[in-house]
Parts: structure tokens; sequence; C-alpha cells
């Protein structure tokens, strides 16, 4: 049914001994296969990609009728039915606004995608890039081990920068979805070249490569030393963007130590794609080849990847769709046009499965990468005609080395939760980052600001803190008590208890039971050296009045104490 | 200190909405006697009941109207361009609004008079043009650097915006990795290992004609221009665009063979014959994967001896008759297609591998560039060193140097002599680590120890030549700027006013007219956004497409360098055409690939209305968009962008009329019909109408495809009605004023790399009411952008501890 124009792709190339260029199919062939293997060590790696989905997906065509397992494809997902068994599909969640004002409803779909918040200015505010802490960085600070990357982001195209085209707001917003802290966007790279360069360095003999890492490092160190200078010259201390700079640089610097001990991995790739692909197709293949690469040579654990910029007016021509996909999803609600809006999805799952294949068939010890592993592919609107934030497609590919069950399940989640809530019981999948999300509060989405001051969430930013508290945490354990008894509140509580040191948060029971027995919230039952005796309470809280979701809770008995 | 420009003219407000004077009062005198007419005329919405668009004007007073510059300079705008009150409301008389608009506009102008304002700025970073600029004025490399560099991101639509642009880590990667790269390739590297570059012709080009920039006689393919890393051999292959199904294009079912060539430095150095009876023969008995990989084979050249440095390589075809080509319909477009119509082969990519068997590096022009010296004795080398690097950091940082500023390059010298490197290795080491250096990844202005915090004062000539220069170049300062600079001149008015008409005339500001052009009017957009359907605009190719930004780029070229009117852009009875471009838009008369001026007699393709280059970025493929449009149109030229559009907009309920076809304008009608809508899209879509005789690839039509006759009348935010694109002009030019403003503004955020602040509208004032006694040239609005107050002077930063203010005085 698709023209994937698979043919080989012939911008990369093996350089023979001879010298004469080869054209190869794949990637792979850079990276010994043993490479995974002969690095397998004892610790278990684990994975996280997440890939956006630009201008939504139809509701009515992706997601199954039926919960529970055994459910029929629906339309635009239909191509992954062979992986069925790998899937966790979701429906009824609500992907943030992502936006504070009228500007940008296509830009928050994708800048909240990764931390359910998006720019912290408003419409206008063009100086300020704001915004917060993405969830992979929280899971990459707890999985990434000694990856030379931290994390990668990856795309396919750039938001140009001509007038009017960013909506209002700077335009890194609508290239970035990862931000390392509230401050520092990780804008994605669509250039397979550089994306291979990052992991593998320029080309050149493995001597010539190792070389020329030392070189680099060594530049940065310098580099720290002249900016310092060059600061106090101009008057310029304090200076947001050299701040930025240094620590890039800093960060860099690291990247390249760790980059080092991969020397095996960088030795044996000696070639790469060259520039951009023209052809969409390829540009698709070579970048999902790309991540494949990066999990199998373990360079990095953790990606972020947006196959379009919201709004993307691509032309999908080479399947049958003659308008751009945004005008695309401004479908006319005929059978034909909502048919076109489906063929790019169907195509984006085309694309999706290949990869998945790859890492199926990538073996790494007794396990295989897709073991490892857990792809989160979602979109930020559901319906594209009105920008539709309800019911979003939410797909978990994977299972993070048996940490959630997959098995082809269809969750069906309370109506409009929060995507929020999935991307914390992902981290928390993780074992990521509870104290920071939550004295952080990584302002998402559904902690509406009346909940934040019940919850005593707010940071205590004047002076010494009150009641022996520390800065941003949880102040009234009893406070969350009233406020989960009193029923009318929608919102899914950002569970926290507190001892001495951390904070602690957790899923509650307003998410479906099945996601909930996600949320890890027993994982530290067993401290009871709190002061008020509450680091357990997340298990034990009366039941969130909303009937079903609640009482069905599985974690609930496993991890309540009496 | 010279008075600033607009200062002078304060007061003399000669080119107003209504263009009479009646000037004779204190301005904030003559808008007490005007306020009325704000209770009247405006009071109605903006109140503090009805907060409509949230500003209410209760409780203001002519006496505080400098408390809250923004609203008042927005108040001006609405005010005169008519789209305040709304048309469907009473309108002040004509004499009513002009005297007010002058009055505030006086007001406004008197206070920034007492009190202008300069930014502070200590660092604004290269952004990926300006960095590939900076390299080819240093070191004579022509590449194409900035496609390895992450895209910067940008603000108030453009990409060179001080504030945003941001370092990532994916970024400094980059620079280390591109800044070893530019050094390779500016010392030469007997080392360097094998490699391989592929240049790509874009899949749209039709390659049935001779191209732009290719020897006279060859037909299709690219010629670019080589950085060769060494002396040595290098081999030369092309591919052949490939459909999925039936191979090669133009090798199978040929009977004539096409003669493949490569050229370097216009000579042939490989030739093949494609499309042979062997290919042909071949690729029916073995398919065409076999056949490929001969006609791989055959394109692909022997090890072939270059010298190192930058050299032509063109990768083509012999021109032959049409009946020789075997071209079958050469009237279709030959691109896109699976099945290829014209049946000639087309390249799809160029490569040069190498380099092989290494023989040493030849005297390139960077060399020559960087090697001011050359050690005869190993005592010399250190010396000789120190000289290069130091006049490689003065022009890379744009500033005189120390021993502390190059100190950190000429350790890596040191270090690599220290491994048994070369002399060239050191320097090429020192040259890699200069690239990396904050000096130059960031233009720099220091605080002046002698000023104030927070005062503001004269930036250095340094800093001016730097401002300068990323003004009209996108690339760093010349010799003759930093030597007049050294001097302490340059910021002297004349000397000024020259060195601006040198860089105007010097090809380097072609970087102005690409990088204003291309992000202004958004021709940037053309290739994602100019992809007219393929069934339906069969003749629309790369080629037009191509066209279509060279024609909108040489009329702002020429209108600028020739002193024409700002307004010229608009009215223009000529244009710039080869003849593909020609051939669209039915002027007779012109031939080949090459673009020259000629004259546009229907007025309706005159000035920039009738560039296909804005008629196609702002349609659908399929389909002209009145909305895309009308957006596009108020936007750019009247500066008054439609606010953005509510998030959850219910769908339409309406459909179209059942049983006939109905034209783009019924479907819009039926929008607007609803009242959510027409809110906003009545000041849109009827902008747009005007345009509706410019198809989607910018042909001009009378009748839809159905046959139904263009409705081409629109309506503007001030009511008046406009049919077709010579009305629409004449609207936009009614006030002298206007249009130059708009392009002022632009121009100024672009020169200053920031947004404008309410405190800069009077100097866009000053610098229109000044060109207006030049004619309104584009060059005197460009030399008034260098002489005004925020491009020569900064504030200082705050000092440690304290808030920032915006500059209390003047000098």
């Amino acid at each position: 049914m698709f023209i994937t124009k698979k043919h080989l792709d012939r911008r990369t190339f093996l350089r023979g001994a001879a010298g004469t260029a080869i054209a190869l199919p794949f990637l792979d062939a850079m990276v010994p296969a043993a490479t995974a293997q002969t690095r397998t060590a004892a610790a278990e790696k684990l994975r996280f990609g997440a890939i956006y989905m630009p201008n939504g997906l139809y509701p009515g065509m992706w997601h199954p009728e039926k919960t529970g397992k055994g459910w029929e494809f629906n339309r635009t997902m239909k191509p992954l039915e062979a992986y069925r068994p790998y899937l966790t599909t979701i429906s009824q969640l609500k992907a943030p606004e992502g936006k504070k004002d009228m500007g940008g409803i296509h830009m928050g779909a994708s800048a909240a995608f990764l931390n359910g918040s998006g720019p912290q200015g408003h419409n206008g505010e063009f100086n300020l890039i704001q915004s917060k802490k993405s969830v992979d960085q929280y899971i990459a600070d707890a999985i990434a081990g000694d990856t030379p990357l931290h994390s990668l982001e990856v795309g396919t195209e750039d938001m140009g920068t001509s007038a009017g085209a960013c909506d209002g707001y700077p335009c890194v917003f609508f290239s970035t979805q990862a931000w390392r802290d509230d401050k520092s966007p990780l804008p994605i790279s669509v250039n397979p070249q550089v994306t291979f360069e990052r992991m593998f360095g320029e080309p050149g003999s493995a001597r010539e490569r190792l070389i020329r890492l030392q070189t680099k490092e060594s530049m940065l160190d310098s580099v720290l030393q002249e900016t310092a200078r060059l600061e106090k010259k101009i008057g310029a201390a304090d200076n947001a963007i050299l701040d930025e700079y240094l620590a890039s640089v800093r960060r860099v610097e690291e990247q390249l130590q760790k980059m080092q001990s991969r020397s095996e991995a960088i030795a044996s790739a000696s070639g790469g794609p060259v520039g951009i692909p023209e052809d969409f197709d390829q540009h698709m293949t070579v970048t999902y080849d790309l991540l494949h690469l990066a999990f199998q040579g373990d360079l990095t654990r953790v990606f972020s990847f947006m196959v379009g910029h919201e709004a993307s007016g691509r032309s999908y021509a080479f399947i049958g769709v003659k308008e751009p996909h945004h005008s695309t999803s401004h479908h006319k609600n005929t059978p034909e046009s909502l048919e076109a809006y489906a063929k790019i999805g169907a195509y984006h799952m085309v694309k999706l499965g290949e990869f998945i294949e790859k890492l199926k068939n990538t073996k790494e010890g007794d396990h295989t990468l897709l073991d490892t592993s857990l792809v989160y592919f979602g979109a930020g609107m559901s319906n594209g005609l009105l920008h539709d934030r309800h019911n979003v497609p939410a797909l978990l590919v994977g299972t993070a080395g048996g940490r959630v069950e997959a098995g082809g399940r269809h969750i069906a989640a309370e109506k409009d939760l929060p995507t929020s809530n999935l991307l914390l019981a992902l981290a928390d999948k993780y074992g990521a980052g509870h104290r920071d999300l939550c004295a952080r509060r990584l302002e998402l989405s559904f902690l509406q600001p009346d909940l934040l001051g019940v919850f005593g969430l707010q940071e205590n930013k004047s002076g010494p803190a009150r009641n022996g508290t520390r800065r941003g945490q949880c102040t009234s354990v009893s406070a969350i008590q009233n406020q989960i008894a009193q029923p009318r509140r929608r919102y899914p509580v950002l569970w926290c208890e507190h001892d001495d040191v951390l904070l602690r948060c957790s899923i509650g029971p307003g998410l479906a039971p099945e996601l909930s027995g996600m949320g890890d919230c027993g994982g530290r039952k067993d401290k009871q050296r709190s002061p008020n005796n509450v680091s357990h309470v997340s298990c034990r809280m009366s039941p969130w009045p909303r009937g079903k979701a609640a009482s069905s809770n599985p974690r609930r008995n496993t991890t309540s104490r009496g | 200190m010279r008075a600033w420009v607009y200062l002078a003219s304060a007061g003399v407000v000669a080119a107003g909405a209504a263009g009479f004077m009646l000037m004779h009062k204190a301005p904030q005198a003559a808008l007490q006697d005007q306020w009325s007419m704000l209770d009247k005329y405006c009071s109605d919405c903006h109140n503090n009941d009805d907060l409509t668009a949230e500003l209410s004007f209760q409780g203001r007073r002519p006496d505080n109207v400098l408390s809250d510059p923004a609203v008042w300079e927005k108040a001006l705008h609405k005010l005169t361009i008519g789209a305040m009150p709304p048309n469907d409301q009473p309108q002040p008389p004509q004499e009513l609004r002009a005297s007010f608009v002058q009055a505030l506009e006086g007001t406004l102008d008197a206070a920034a008079e007492a009190k202008p304002y300069a930014a502070t700025t200590h660092v604004h970073r290269l952004n990926r043009a300006e960095y590939a600029n900076a390299v080819r004025d240093l070191f004579g490399i022509e590449a194409n650097l900035a496609e390895g560099l992450p895209s910067d991101g940008g603000d108030f639509g453009f990409d060179n915006i001080a504030e945003v642009l941001r370092t990532s880590p994916l970024l400094l990667e980059r620079y280390l990795s591109v800044g070893l790269r530019v050094a390779d390739m500016a010392v030469g590297n007997t080392n360097a290992v094998v490699g391989s570059t592929s240049y790509h012709v874009p899949f749209d080009t039709t390659q049935d004609h001779h191209l732009e920039g290719l020897p006279l006689g060859t037909r299709g393919g690219l010629a670019v221009r080589h950085n060769f890393p060494a002396d040595g051999e290098y081999v030369f292959s092309a591919r052949l665009v490939r459909g999925v199904e039936e191979g090669y294009h133009g090798v199978e079912g040929h009977d004539r063979p096409h003669e493949f060539l490569v050229l370097v430095d216009d000579q042939v150095v490989h030739t093949a014959e494609v499309g042979t009876k062997e290919d042909h023969e071949t690729s029916v008995a073995e398919g065409f994967n076999i056949a490929g990989f001969a006609v791989d084979a055959k394109m692909t050249s022997a090890r072939i001896p270059v010298t190192a440095g930058p050299h032509e390589v063109a990768f083509t075809w012999r021109e032959q008759t049409s009946r020789e080509q075997n071209a079958w319909e050469p009237g279709l477009r030959a691109t896109l297609e699976i099945h290829n119509p014209s049946g000639m082969p087309r390249i799809e990519d160029g490569r040069v591998e190498g380099p092989y068997n290494v023989t040493g590096i030849s005297d390139t022009p960077s060399r020559q560039k960087i090697f001011t010296c050359r050690p005869s004795a190993a005592t010399e080398d250190q010396a000789c060193a120190e000289k290069i690097v130091t006049a490689m950091a003065e022009r890379a940082y744009r500033r005189p140097v120390d021993k502390d500023d190059v100190a950190p390059a000429m350790a890596f010298y040191d270090k690599a002599r220290a491994n048994g490197g070369d002399f060239d290795a050191g320097i090429h080491d020192a040259v890699a680590r200069t690239l990396v250096s904050p000096w130059f990844l960031f233009r720099t202005e220091a605080d002046s120890p002698d000023a104030p915090a927070g005062s503001a004062h004269r930036i250095n000539d340094y800093e001016l030549a730097s401002r300068l220069s990323f003004f009209l170049w996108s690339s760093v300062p010349d010799d003759e700027l930093l030597a007049l600079a050294a001097k302490g001149k340059l910021h002297e008015a004349s000397t000024l006013e020259a060195q601006v008409r040198r860089m105007v005339a010097d090809q380097r500001s072609n970087a102005l007219v690409e990088n204003f052009v291309g992000q202004w009017l958004q021709l940037r957009n053309l290739d994602s956004r100019a992809r007219p359907d393929l069934l339906m605009f069969p003749d629309f190719d790369g080629n037009l497409r191509d066209a279509f930004r060279i024609e909108t780029e040489m009329l702002f070229g020429h209108v600028l360098r020739e002193g024409r009117p700002v307004q010229e852009l608009l009215t223009a009875d000529y244009t710039f055409a080869n003849e593909r471009l020609a051939r669209h838009y039915g002027i007779p008369g012109v031939y080949g690939s090459r673009f020259r001026k000629v004259d546009v007699t229907d007025p309706n393709r005159r000035g920039l209305f009738g560039h296909g280059s804005i008629e196609s970025i702002t349609a659908a493929s399929s389909r002209t968009s009145p909305i895309i449009r009308g957006k596009y149109i108020v936007s750019t030229f009247w500066n008054n962008p439609p606010p953005a559009p509510p998030g959850n907009v219910p769908a339409l309920e309406t459909s179209a009329p059942k049983g006939r076809p109905s034209t783009v304008r019924e479907m819009l009608e039926l929008h607007r019909a609803d009242p959510t809508c027409a809110a906003c899209h009545k000041n849109i879509d009827p902008v747009g109408f005007a345009l509706e005789n410019f198809d989607v690839d910018g042909s001009w039509r009378e009748t839809t495809r159905e046959g139904l006759k263009i409705d081409s009348a629109g309506v503007l935010a001030d009511g008046s009605i406009v049919e077709g694109p010579v009305q629409l002009r004449e609207a936009l030019l009614r006030n002298p004023s206007l249009f130059p403003n708009t392009v002022t503004q632009n121009m100024l955020i672009y020169a200053l790399g920031r947004g404008l602040e309410p405190a800069d509208m009077p100097v866009v004032r000053g610098i229109v009411r000044n060109a207006a006694k030049r004619d309104y040239s584009l060059m005197s609005i460009v030399l008034g952008i260098v002489d005004s107050y925020p491009f020569q002077m900064r504030t200082n930063g705050a000092a440690a501890g304290a808030t920032a203010t915006v500059a209390q005085t003047k000098e």
C-alpha cells in the first residue's frame, strides 16, 4: 500500500580498503554486531525513547474500540499489528495546552509534550526561553549511566525564522521538547550526518578520531578560561548567555571524556550519512537507524524524536496525500479527508514498526534491545481540525525491562486524565527523579494553582523554612488527606510524603487502575524515619472517591499496612 | 556630538497621514485639544467595563501618555492605518484624526528626544549564516558550513536576535567539529584521510536545458566550488535520478546515448556515454539493478590529480539538439515523476572523493591569507607562528589583540609541535582553536568605564565596525573598516556614510538582501511552502521556484544599490527574469538562463504583488488561500498582524452550496458568516481576495479551474474597497510614509539584532522623515539606521546588585 521507496540509501558509504565507496543498505553494518554483547555489563541497561507526531491523529481512527486485550486495530495503528504483544495503548488522556495565551495553539502541543508545561512566558515575551525540565531528562539522570550522550534529540525539520513563523514565541519552542533544566533547551538536530558525528566523531581512521576527541577536549578546557577573561573584560558578569555557553562547554567536555570509553564502537564506525536526505522517507529511515545504532552501541539510553515540527506543512505526496500535512489535519470531516489524514499517521506506524523490528532483532545478552526499552509514541493533540487536546494518542512500545506489562493492552484512562500522569508514571517506572519532580513541581499542568496551595507545595521562597520544612517540600500531609476527601476534585493527586531528606511523589489513584499499577508508590515503604511518620502515606490514603478506579487499584493491597 | 538625525527633524512633520501641517502648539498642548476624540470614538469599547482588547482609555490623560508609551504607539499605528475605529463604527473626521495623530506622534517623539534609548547588549552570538560568511571572509573558504550547524531559532521574524541566540551542548559540539574541518580546508592537510562529499541536485530541478552557473554547451547537472584538502588524486562520480520501478531514468529504452561530463575548472576530466544500446539491453536482460551498477561504474572517474584549494567542479551533460537528446515531450515538467516524460537522464548528486596519493599542498588562496610569513629556519618558527596567529586573531576577533588574546591559540600551536607535528600542523591547530574562541563566536560590546552604570555611551569604533559589517554583510569587518577603526575615524559622519555606500556596493551585501528579504518577505519559506500540486501545475519546477526567489532578491538589491525609492519595490515597471520566469509571466523575448532587467508592461505584474515568490508562498498546493495571503499582506506590508487564532475553534457546520462548484470566496464567506470567525477574518480574507487573480503558481488567471470568474474585490481595514493588485498597491501607498515606516521597522530590528521597544518608534519615524527628503530612497533608510542613536550607542550594564534601567541620560 505504501510506496516507501525502500531502496538503498545511497548517501551512506563505507570506504573499503581500496578506497572505493561501497553503498550500504543499513547503518548497522557500521557498528559490529558484537559491540553490544561484549559490552554487556552486570547492571541492567534500561532505555527510553519518546517520539512525537505533529498535527495530531484523528482519535476515531486511532484508538481501538474495546479495552483490555484482544481488541481490533483501528485504521491508523494497523501497520503495527504484528507487534501487538509489545504494545500498550492508552486512550482518554488529555494533553496540556502548553501555552499561556492565545498564540501557540500548535507550538504548545509539542512544547509541552515531555514536560506538561510549554513556554513559561506569555505570547510576545520573546526573550523568555524558559520551560521546565522534561521527563526524558529525569529518566536520563536515572539510567544514562556512563553513556557519552546523556540523551539524543533528533528531528526531521527546522522551524523557519520568517516573520510570524513561531506564533509569538521564540522559535526554539518549535524545535525543542527536551529541557536539560528549566532554562536549557535541548533543540533537535535534523541532520543525520550531525547526529552520526555526535555519536562517532568525524570521518577518519580510528586513531584520528581518538586524537580529535582529545584535541577537542583540551580545547574546551582552555575555552573555559578564556571565557572567564572575556566576561571580566566586557563587564558582563552574570550574563545569562555566557553562563549557558559555559555550561555547554562543561557538558560537552564531560561527554567527550565518556566518549573515549566507547573507543571500540567509535573505531568501528567508518562512515556515515552525508547531509540531510532530500527524500523524506529516507530521512526517516536513516534517523531511526541512527537511534537504533545509538542504543546498540550504548552511546545513549534516552532519545526524543520529533518526526516533524508542529503545524508542519510537509508534503506526503509520496504516499498519495495531496494537501500539506497541516492542511490535511484540518480535514473536512469527510471520509476522504479523514482517510488522507489517517494515511499520514499510518505511514509513521510503518516507520515505527521498522524501528521496533530492529530493536527486537538486536540481542543484548539474553535480552533484545526491545526488552530493555520503552518507547512512548504520542501527539500533543488528537483531532487536528480542532487542535483538540482530548483523547490524544499515547502508545507505549516495549516493557522497560519488564517494568511495564505490555501484552497488547488497551487502557482507557479516566476521561481527561492529563498526559502528565503518564509522564510521571513513566518516570516512576525508571526510578527517576521523585525528589525533583515533586520538589520542583515540574509544573505539571494538572497541578492547578489552587491545589498547589492546598498541598503546601508552593515553593517557600522567602526566608527560612516554616515548621522545619525545607524549601519546596510538602508542608502538610493532613492537607493532602483533606483534599482527597473532597470528591469534587477531578485532579489526580500528586501524592507527597516527606521525610527529613526527601520528597516523594507518586501517582494518585485517580489514574486508571492499570496505570496506577505502573506507578510504583511503594518504593520507600520501609522508611519510617520521617518526623511525621508519613513516608508511606501515599499507599495508605483513603481511596480517591471516584469509584472503580480507586477501589480496584491493585497496588493498594500490596503496599498498605495498617 | 553631532545631532542625531531624528532630533534634527522632530516636530517638522511633513508627511503625516493627512499630509498637512498644523503643529503650531507644543505637541502635548495640541493633544489636549484633540483629546475628546477618544471619548467620542474610542471609549465605547475601550472603557473599564468592556475592556475590549484589554484596553481602556478611561483615566488616561494627555499628561500621562508617556507613562505607557506601548499603548499609545499601538493606538497611533491603528489610527494611522485606519484600522481603528473599526470600519463599521462611526469614524472621526479625517482632519480630526490627522491632527490627533500628529499631536500624539509629536508628544511621543518629543519625549524620546529628551530621553533617547539604547539597549544593553554584551554578547551577540554569530548565527550560522554569519559564521559561514566569517569563515569565507577570513579564510576564503566557501563551504556549506551552515548545514553542519543547528538551527539558530529566532524571533521578531529574524534569526539574528541577540537575546535568543543561545548555546546548547549540541551547538558547542558542532563548533568544535566545524572548526577542525575549517582548519583542514584552510591550512590543507597532507594527512587528510579519504573523504567523500556529495552535492545534491534538488529533485524538482528540470535538467532538460542549460542551467545558470554551468558552462555553455552543457545541459542540466550541477556546478560547485569544492575545497580540495591537498594536492592528490580524487575520484569524481555522479548518480542518476532513479525511480522505484523502472530504474535509472533515461537509461532504459533509449538507443541514443547521452554524454556525461565531469569538469574541473572547465576542463573535461571524465566522460561517459549513458543510455547506450548496451545499457538498454542490460537492463532488459538482467534488470535495472544490474544495469544501474554498470551505469554507476561508467559515471565514476578514475583517480584524477587535482591541486589543493578551491576548484570549480561540474557534473553535467553535453548539450545536444532536442531531437538528439531524445526528449519525448519537452514541454512538460520532467521532475518528480516516476515516469520521466522527457526521457533524459538526470543527475541526482555529484561526489568528490579523495585525496589519494597526496603529494603536498599547493599555495591556495586560504594559505595565502593565513601564512603571512614562512619560517626560513627552525629558529624563526615561533616568531612567525605568533605573527600568523596574531593577524588571524585580529580579524577573527574584530579588534586589536594582545599577547593574552593569542595565548590560547599559541598553546595549541606549541602542543602540536611538541607532539611532533610540523609548522603547518601547529598552525592548523591554532586555526581550529581560534574558531572556538568566545571572542570569535560572540560579538562583544564592553561597558564603558567612563560612564556610570545604566547610562548610555557611544560604542567604540571597533564595535561600530562590527555592527556595520554584521548588518550589511552578515560577516566580519574587512581590513578597511578595521583600519578606519584603528584611526578612530569610522564614526565620523562623512566617513561612515562613505563606508556604508562602499559596503552596499560590495557584493558581500548580498547577505543583507538574502537574509533580510529572505526573512522579512519570507522568501526562505519558498522551498517548503511553494509546492504546487504536481498534477494541477505540471509546469511548475524547482527552476521556477529558484527564479521566483532570484527575481525578488534582485529587485530589492537594485532598489537599494541604485538609490531608488523604497516604494519602487511595489511599483517597479521592470523586473529581473530569465527565460524560465519570463515564459511563466508571458514576457516575450527573453532567452537563456541568465537573469536580466526587463520591462513589465502589465500593471498587474508590477512590483512585489506581481512576484511569483509572494503569490506562491501564500497559497496551498492545490488552491489559492485568501486567508494566508491576506494575513501575509496585512502583516508584512501594513505591519498589522491579526491576533493569533483562538484554541479549540468549533468545526464549521456550513457546507458548500450543493450541485455546482464553488469559489474559494464563497467558501470563505460561509466561514465569515460565523461571528466567532468573522471577528478576525473580516480583516484578513478580504485583503487576500484582491490578489485572487494570481493562481497557486503565481500565474495570472481570469477564471477558476472550474470556469468561474474571479472576483478580486477586497476590503481593507479602513473600509476602503480595492479591486486587484493595482488598487491594493495604490491603497498601500496612499499614505506615503506608511510603507517606508514598515520597511524601516523591520530593517531596524534586523540591524540591531533585537526587538523594538516603544522608545524606538520615534527613531523609526525620524529615519522615515529624513528619508522623505531623499525621495524615500531605500539607501537613505539604510543610512538613517546606521546614523541612528540606538545603532551608535549602548547603555552600560547595571552595576552589580542594581536593577537594570533604561537609559536616563544622553551624552
